[in-house]
C-alpha cells in the first residue's frame, strides 16, 4: 500500500477541465517529479491531491479515502508547500517555521516542549538556525525557500507535496533543496515535487509524471519519460537527450513552432 | 512569553486600572475617594453614591467594553484580511446598527422607550449580518465576505441618508446626527447589561480563531492545508463582529478609528503575530477609549465634546501617517 494513491482525478475550474483523469501513486521513500509545460495543470493537480480544490475521483491516504480524515488528521499526515513564498506579516523566521506545528495545537494552546523540539530539529535539518530571529521579508530568495520548507517539515508529514520549491533559486540553493528532499525520502517520506529543470528532475527523482493539457503524457522512470520524442511533442523543442550513469544531460537545439 | 510582551501587558493593565480609577473620580459633580469607596462597597445612600453608581460606573464599564470590543474586532479583521488598514466597519455591521438606531429615533419610539434605540441598533446589526452571510454564500474565500460587506454597508448608509432626508422635523435630524457622533454620556446600568451578553459572546467567537489567523499569514490555501476551515473562520468572524461591535454601536454610536489604530500600535509587541495581537488589542482598546472618555470630560468647552469626534480627530491623522509609512515601505 502506497501512502498516497489517486485514481481518475479530474478538476474543473470555471467550466474548464484543468486536470483530466490522472491516476498516480507516491510510494514510500521515493521522489516523484511532476513536469510539464506552463499551464499543463501541475499546480492544480498538487492542490487537488492536497484537498485544496474540489475534484472528482478518489484520493487515498495510507489506504483510507482522504474524505474520511478530519482536517487536523490530514494536516498532520500531508505537508503542502505552495509555489509562492508569501508571509503577510513581518514575522521572524522561527515564527514562520513554528506555524507548521499548528495541526498539533488546540485553539488556545501555545507550542509546548515537543513542538519546540520539532521546530529546532527541522531548522537544523534545513540549516536555517542562524536565520531564526531575522524577519522573513528581509531574507534572500534561497533563505526564504529553506524557511518555507522548514515550515512544512515542522509538521513531520509523511507525505510532502512541493510546488516548485526551487523556482528562482541559484544552482547551489537548488542542489541544496533537492539534496534535502533526497535525505527526507531516505528517511521514508513520500514526496511529489513540481519542477521545470528537467536535468534536476532526471537526476533527483525516482519517477517522473509528464503532464500535458491536464492529462498524463508519460509516467515512469526518468529515462523513459525524458526522451527527445516527448520534448518535441509536449514542449515543442528540438533537443538532444543523453543519459550518462543514469543522469540526463539535455542540449536544446531549437524551438519548434506550435 | 518574551519580556517585551510581559512588559506591555503589565503596562496596559496598570494603565487600565489607573484610568478606571480616574474615570470614577472625574466629572462635574465633586466626589471624594472615600465616597467612591463607600458607594462601590454598598455603603450609604447619598447623592454622591448615586452619582458614582448610576452615572460614573456604567460610563466606565461601557468605555471598557466599547474600547476592548473595537480593539479586538479591529485586530481580528486585520488578521483575517491580512491588511493593516481594515477595521470593523468593512463588514457592514456598523451600517446596520446605525440604520436600526436611526429608525428608532425617526419613528419617535426612542423617546417613549428608553431601550428602543439600542434594541433597534442591535436588530439592525444582526439583520444586516444575516444578509451579508446569505450573500456571501459558502464563505469559501475572504474576498467574497468583504465584497458582500462593502456592498451591504453602502446600501445601508444610503438608506440611513434617506431616513434623514425624510425626517419630519429638524430636531430629529439633529438628534440623529448627535447620536451618530458616538458618546458614553448619560448611559445607565441598563445599557451596560443590555450590551454585555452580546459583547461577551462576540469576544468569545473572535478570540476563538487566534490560531487560524496565524495560519492565514501564509495565505488561504496554506492555512487550509494546515487544517484550518476558512468557511468556519469566516462565520465566527462575521458573527463575532456583529454581536460585539453591533451591540457597542447600538449603545454608544460610532466611535471611529479605535479599531484601526489600536492593533497597529500594539502589533510590534506581539511580534506581528495576528493571534497574539487579539488579547493585547482588547486590553489596549479598553485603555484608549477609557482615556479618551476622560479627556472628553476634561475639555474646557461649553458643550461636552463627543467621544467619537475626539477619537476621529486623533485617529484620522494617525491613519494618514500609516498610509504614508506604508507607501514608503513599499516603494
Amino acid at each position: 500500500m502506497n501512502p498516497l494513491e489517486a485514481k481518475n482525478l479530474s478538476v474543473k475550474l470555471g467550466g474548464r477541465k484543468i486536470v483530466q483523469d490522472i491516476s498516480l501513486s507516491l510510494p514510500k521513500g521515493t521522489i516523484t517529479g511532476l513536469i510539464g509545460p506552463n499551464g499543463a495543470g501541475k499546480s492544480t493537480l498538487v492542490k487537488a491531491l492536497a484537498g485544496l480544490v474540489p475534484c472528482s475521483g478518489l484520493v487515498k491516504l495510507l489506504g483510507k479515502p482522504a474524505a474520511d480524515y478530519s482536517r487536523t488528521e490530514k494536516a498532520r499526515l500531508l505537508g503542502y508547500l505552495p509555489q509562492e513564498r508569501a508571509v503577510h506579516w513581518p514575522l521572524a523566521a522561527e515564527k514562520v517555521i513554528a506555524l507548521g506545528r499548528l495541526p498539533f495545537l488546540g485553539p488556545w494552546q501555545s507550542p509546548g516542549a515537543a513542538d519546540r523540539l520539532a521546530v529546532e530539529a527541522c531548522m537544523k535539518e534545513t540549516s536555517t538556525l542562524t536565520l531564526r530571529d531575522r524577519t522573513f521579508h528581509t531574507l534572500a530568495g534561497g533563505e526564504k525557500a529553506l524557511v518555507m520548507i522548514a515550515r512544512v517539515l515542522a509538521g513531520e508529514p509523511s507525505i510532502i507535496l512541493a510546488d516548485e520549491p526551487a523556482a528562482g533559486l541559484d544552482l547551489n540553493h537548488e542542489l541544496e533543496i533537492f539534496e534535502l528532499f533526497q535525505a527526507l525520502a531516505r528517511k521514508g517520506a513520500s514526496i511529489l515535487v513540481v519542477l521545470h529543470d528537467l536535468t534536476a528532475a532526471g537526476r533527483f527523482c525516482d519517477r517522473l509524471l509528464l503532464l500535458d493539457q491536464g492529462r498524463t503524457a508519460a509516467f515512469g522512470a526518468p529515462r523513459e519519460v525524458l526522451t527527445a520524442e516527448n520534448l518535441r511533442k509536449i514542449y515543442s523543442v528540438e533537443a538532444d537527450v543523453l543519459f550518462r550513469e543514469g543522469e540526463p544531460s539535455i542540449r536544446l537545439l531549437r524551438r519548434l513552432k506550435k | 512569553m518574551n519580556r517585551r510582551l510581559v512588559f506591555i501587558y503589565a503596562f496596559l493593565s496598570l494603565a487600565l486600572l489607573a484610568c478606571a480609577c480616574a474615570s470614577m473620580a472625574i466629572g462635574p459633580y465633586p466626589v471624594t475617594w472615600m465616597e467612591i469607596l463607600s458607594a462601590v462597597t454598598g455603603g450609604t445612600d447619598t447623592a454622591a453614591s448615586a452619582v458614582v453608581l448610576d452615572i460614573r460606573l456604567p460610563r466606565t464599564l461601557l468605555a471598557i467594553l466599547a474600547g476592548a470590543t473595537l480593539g479586538l474586532a479591529g485586530a481580528a479583521l486585520q488578521g483575517y484580511l491580512r491588511n493593516p488598514l481594515a477595521e470593523p466597519a468593512v463588514l457592514g455591521v456598523n451600517g446596520g446598527a446605525v440604520l436600526g438606531a436611526v429608525l428608532a429615533l425617526y419613528t419617535g419610539l426612542s423617546s417613549t422607550h428608553l431601550l428602543a434605540l439600542p434594541l433597534g441598533g442591535l436588530a439592525g446589526a444582526l439583520l444586516s449580518t444575516l444578509v451579508i452571510y446569505l450573500l456571501a454564500g459558502s464563505l469559501s474565500s475572504v474576498t467574497i465576505l468583504i465584497l458582500a460587506g462593502v456592498a451591504v454597508n453602502t446600501l445601508l448608509f444610503a438608506l440611513t441618508s434617506l431616513v434623514l432626508n425624510l425626517a419630519p422635523n429638524p430636531f430629529s435630524v439633529l438628534e440623529i446626527v448627535f447620536w451618530q457622533m458616538g458618546s458614553l454620556a448619560d448611559r445607565s446600568m441598563t445599557h451596560v447589561l443590555l450590551a454585555a451578553p452580546f459583547v461577551l459572546a462576540g469576544w468569545l467567537l473572535l478570540l476563538w480563531d487566534a490560531r487560524a489567523l496565524n495560519a492565514l499569514t501564509l495565505g488561504e490555501e496554506t492555512a487550509a492545508s494546515l487544517g484550518i476551515s476558512i468557511p468556519a473562520v469566516s462565520k465566527r468572524l462575521l458573527f463575532g463582529t456583529a454581536l460585539s461591535v453591533g451591540a457597542i454601536v447600538s449603545v454608544c454610536g460610532s466611535i471611529g478609528f479605535v479599531g484601526l489604530v489600536v492593533p497597529h500600535m500594539l502589533r510590534p509587541f506581539a511580534g506581528h503575530e495576528p493571534g497574539r495581537l487579539l488579547p493585547l488589542s482588547l486590553l489596549g482598546g479598553a485603555v484608549l477609549v477609557l482615556a479618551a472618555d476622560i479627556a472628553v470630560r476634561l475639555f474646557p468647552l461649553g458643550a461636552e465634546l463627543k467621544l467619537g469626534v475626539l477619537t476621529s480627530l486623533l485617529g484620522a491623522p494617525f491613519f494618514l501617517y500609516l498610509l504614508f509609512k506604508l507607501r514608503r515601505s513599499t516603494l
